[in-house]
Formats: C-alpha cells, sequence, structure tokens
C-alpha cells in the first residue's frame, strides 16, 4: 500500500489506497482508518442492516457489533421520517466518555459507520467519512465489494 | 379546630412530597448522558426528543463497549 500523504496535501483516492487480498470494502474502510487515524473501528452496512464489511479487532463479537449499528441506523432513519425528512447525510452520537459513533448515509439505505475515542476530533473524522462515500457507493453499487464479505463476518 | 389544622398540615405534606418526587422523576426521564445530532440531507440539524436520545446513547455505548 503506498505511504499515505498528509491531511489536506495531495490526497490519493480510496480505492487507491484500498489494500489489495481482501475485499474491496475493507480495503477502503482500512484506507479511512489509515486516513483518519482517529477511527476506531469501521464499517459498511447494506440498506437491509446487513454489515457488508468492517475493520473490527479479531475477538470482537461481529455480529452483535453489526446488529447494534443496524439497530443504530433503523433509529436514525426513523427519526429523520418522523421530522418529515427522507434520509439521513450523518448522525452524530457521543457516549460522553466512551466516545463517538458515526454514521454517513449512503445511497440505496447503506450507512457507513465509524466509532472513536472521546477527544477525536469528530468534524474531521465526518469530514473523511464523507469523503469515502461515493467510491463506497461505487463498490456495494457494483457489488465488487462481495470477495471479502466472507472473512468480514 | 385542632384536628382540622392537623389534618390540612397532613395533606399540605403529601402534596409537597407528592411534588418532589414527580420533578425527581420527570429530571431522571428528561436526562440524556450523551449528544446526539443528525443531519438531514438537506442540510437541516435535527435533535431527537430525550427519550429517542437516549436510546441513541444506550446503543452507541454497546457499540463502543463491543468495539473495545
Amino acid at each position: 500500500m503506498p505511504a499515505l500523504k498528509a491531511r489536506g496535501s495531495g490526497r490519493m483516492g480510496m480505492a487507491e489506497r484500498g489494500a489489495t487480498g481482501m475485499g474491496e470494502l475493507e480495503g477502503l474502510l482500512e484506507g479511512l482508518r489509515s486516513l483518519s487515524g482517529e477511527i476506531r473501528t469501521a464499517a459498511v452496512l447494506s440498506g437491509n442492516g446487513d454489515v457488508r464489511a468492517s475493520t473490527v479487532p479479531p475477538g470482537v463479537d461481529r455480529e452483535r457489533y453489526g446488529a447494534m449499528l443496524a439497530a443504530l441506523a433503523g433509529l436514525a432513519r426513523r427519526t429523520v421520517r418522523e421530522a418529515g425528512g427522507d434520509g439521513f447525510a450523518q448522525a452524530r452520537i457521543g457516549a460522553e466518555e466512551e466516545g463517538y459513533v458515526l454514521l454517513v448515509g449512503l445511497s440505496g439505505g447503506g450507512t457507513l459507520a465509524a466509532t472513536t475515542d472521546p477527544d477525536a476530533r469528530v468534524g474531521l473524522v465526518l469530514y473523511d467519512m464523507r469523503n469515502a462515500r461515493s467510491e463506497l457507493e461505487r463498490v456495494m453499487g457494483s457489488g465488487e465489494g462481495t470477495a471479502g464479505e466472507g472473512g468480514s463476518e | 379546630m385542632r384536628k382540622l389544622l392537623g389534618g390540612l398540615v397532613l395533606v399540605g405534606a403529601a402534596a409537597g412530597a407528592g411534588f418532589v418526587v414527580r420533578n425527581y422523576l420527570q429530571d431522571r426521564a428528561s436526562a440524556v448522558q450523551g449528544e446526539v445530532r443528525i443531519t438531514l440531507d438537506g442540510g437541516a440539524e435535527i435533535e431527537p426528543d430525550p427519550a429517542v436520545a437516549r436510546e441513541f446513547v444506550d446503543i452507541a455505548r454497546r457499540v463502543l463497549e463491543i468495539s473495545g
């Protein structure tokens, strides 16, 4: 993987950074984590709440992690609907000393989710997540992101 | 007369206790230990009501616990 450049100085595309030998979605998520060092874990959920890819470390209960993220995304959508909106661009949920869970809505009802420490610069992380959105949508739309799914779940 | 005054004191004490308990329960119900901000596609920002916000924070806390 090529060395990452400093924030704002000639950023490479997410796909360019994506690691080979793993699913393209996982590669994009790892690229996002490398770019935004304050992200603890990241995951992509499909419109029906399935985890398409994640970067959670070994030993973590991925199923439970995915189910909780899907619950958060569903709750965000329901809240937006009740407020008269169509969808959410982003959601930021801070749990005081535990940290933040950040969500970015993807086209087709998917969600990009990330967790951070409580002292993370959440605005910057959300900015990087929004920048990653188009490439994630492209990969999810093309169906190419399924290559590494077996390993991710 | 003394009985009447005693009764009034008891009623007043009971009403005061009820008021204190109600305020305590309302404070507990509205306290959200965290923050929730949702940005709509159009750019508008909304904050869910306290009960929903608490649900968000509870689930987020579990996500953060699970992911370590």
